[in-house]
């Protein structure tokens, strides 16, 4: 690995103390309540609100639990490089997670996990966003994940959608996501990150249905913006998943809508 | 029409409001931002700590991990801060390999935390030759709005006064590591250093804790640590010479300053349970 010139470096390899310790292990076979005493169909309570940076022009922060990011929307901007000339606007997407948002250190430097979701987020919203009201012109979002306790992406992709419609960017409507966890006939909403591992290192097979979906979701057109799937699941339940997390989008649009009011009556007392 | 006049002549519009020894944002020249201090905000991390000054907001988290010492510092741990200034705090702020201030900042931390002593290394010894602890320290800027420096020291002594270590033993016989993570030692932090940040506006005037708007006029600018009633250290990057008078000024109100925030340290980790 080349030694980064343009921060401190510690020792050349360093590991987590966790790692020398006997590992609890959630038990999914009998699992009859979540660590967090939710029930199996429970969402995580959502807290959402505008206005977090004052150099942006429009932000957002999100709180599921434990799971904590930030975003902030730059633009519409010049495009600097002359070979991008597009007439219609383009969007970029840039996801972190903090070095310390995780149970493993990260790095400073954006790996492939992170730009995988940066790729996804942006999916997810492209369909949103009025691109060709942008021409010759970029968009810029950042999120940074503070805390990641399970469903980064689809907190991401709600916290990347107010942030967007708050920073008056025109917009066909506000993207909501959910995610659901699948470890054979159990099915866990809104995973936290302790069951999504779980799942995942689950060497025990449960009739190949093991994994995880997201789905992204345009409520007022009813429309699905971005689907996606981890893991080995049949057609069926992946079916069946993917209607249970467009209700539980549904479920959630109306916080991202009061935020969004209630960003908006701010604005205007401001200005009186 | 103040809008206007602002943006055309931002010095002008800021010596308006100078003439009558107030600032733009209903402030003294002498007077701080609030400053909100939340700690322990991130339990993935072993010590955390959110600041806010003003606008400016500034997270540090402190991942603890063991690595073998250095061969000619058997007996020492580890500390590796660094200072992000993400695209998402500022406009100014592009994607990539840290910048120039973002350097300057960390090494600014680094300076901090040998010079003032805080952390004992050999503290961080676990077995020696064998063991120690490496503390990373990542300070997160999420909103740029001036003296980053304040909030970062702020943060980052904050964020070191709530970490716990969980207990790591070194096997003598075999070198087995094992840890036990429901034994939490609290780190020693011996002392609370405190930074204090002025600019020089148009040559003469001194202004305290300057927001982004103030710091792109400034024509100088000191930063001075103090801890308790003793002076750390002092740092002025060229600019306007000060006079003496106004030295000890700053010195005095550094001091004072830092007074007040290593009492608000103290009641906010008073507050949480932990």
């Amino acid at each position: 690995m080349p030694t980064d010139t343009r921060r401190l470096t510690g020792p050349e390899s360093s590991q987590s103390p966790y790692n020398f310790a006997p590992c609890s292990k959630l038990n999914l076979s009998n699992l009859e309540k979540r660590p967090d005493g939710r029930s199996f169909e429970q969402l995580r309570p959502l807290f959402l609100r505008t206005d977090v940076v004052s150099q942006a022009r429009g932000s957002s922060y999100i709180e599921m639990n434990e799971t904590k990011a930030i975003c902030a929307v730059y633009g519409p901007r010049e495009v600097l490089k002359r070979e991008d000339f597009s007439l219609k606007g383009q969007l970029t997407c840039d996801f972190k997670f903090t070095t310390f948002s995780c149970r493993q250190r990260r790095q400073h430097q954006q790996d492939s996990q992170e730009k995988d979701l940066s790729v996804q987020v942006l999916e997810a919203l492209e369909p949103a966003v009025c691109l060709h009201k942008y021409p010759k012109s970029q968009i810029n979002i950042f999120i940074t994940v503070l805390q990641h306790d399970g469903c980064a992406l689809s907190a991401a992709i709600m916290c990347a959608s107010l942030a967007l419609a708050s920073a008056g960017i025109e917009m066909y409507d506000l993207v909501v996501a959910s995610s659901i966890a699948i470890c054979g006939s159990l099915t866990l909403v809104d995973p936290t990150a302790q069951e999504e591992e779980a799942i995942l290192k689950s060497t025990v097979k449960l009739d190949a249905n093991a994994g995880a979906v997201t789905v992204a979701f345009l409520p007022s057109l009813s429309q699905v913006s971005a689907i996606s799937s981890d893991g080995e699941l049949s057609f069926e339940t992946l079916n069946k998943n993917m209607q249970a997390c467009v209700a539980n989008c549904q479920r959630l649009y109306p916080v991202l809508e009061r935020t969004l009011i209630k960003h908006q009556q701010e604005l205007e007392a401001a200005k009186t | 029409m103040a809008e206007q006049f602002k943006m055309a002549q931002p010095k002008e519009y800021f010596k308006k409001f100078l003439e009558n020894d107030i600032r733009p944002d209903d402030r003294e020249l002498g007077e701080f931002r609030p400053t909100i201090l939340n700690i322990g905000c991130v339990s993935t991390a072993e010590g955390s700590a959110l600041v806010k000054l003003g606008n400016t907001t500034i997270m540090c988290g402190i991942k603890a991990e063991v690595a073998t010492p250095d061969a000619d510092r058997p007996k020492e741990g580890f500390v590796v801060p660094n200072v992000e200034l993400s695209p998402l705090c500022s406009p100014s702020f592009r994607p990539g390999p840290p910048g120039e201030q973002a350097q300057v900042l960390s090494q600014n931390m680094a300076d901090l935390l040998r010079t003032s002593e805080c952390i004992n290394l050999e503290d961080l010894n676990i077995c020696p030759g064998k063991l120690s602890w490496v503390l990373h320290i990542d300070l997160v800027c999420l909103d740029y709005d001036g003296n980053v420096m304040d909030a970062c020291t702020l943060a980052l002594v904050s964020a070191l006064k709530n970490t716990s270590l969980p207990s790591v033993t070194v096997d003598e016989e075999t070198g087995d590591i094992k840890t036990d993570p429901t034994t939490l030692r609290p780190l020693s932090v011996s002392c609370c250093p405190v930074s204090t940040s002025f600019i020089v506006f148009d040559h003469n005037i001194l202004l305290v804790d300057p927001t982004h708007e103030e710091e792109k006029l400034a024509t100088g600018a000191i930063t001075i640590i103090a801890e308790g009633g003793n002076l750390v250290s002092i740092y002025k990057p060229g600019g306007t010479p000060l006079t003496d008078e106004q030295m000890e000024d700053c010195i005095d109100r550094a001091l004072k300053r830092s007074k007040e925030a290593s009492q608000l340290i103290g009641e906010t980790l008073c507050s949480i349970d932990r």
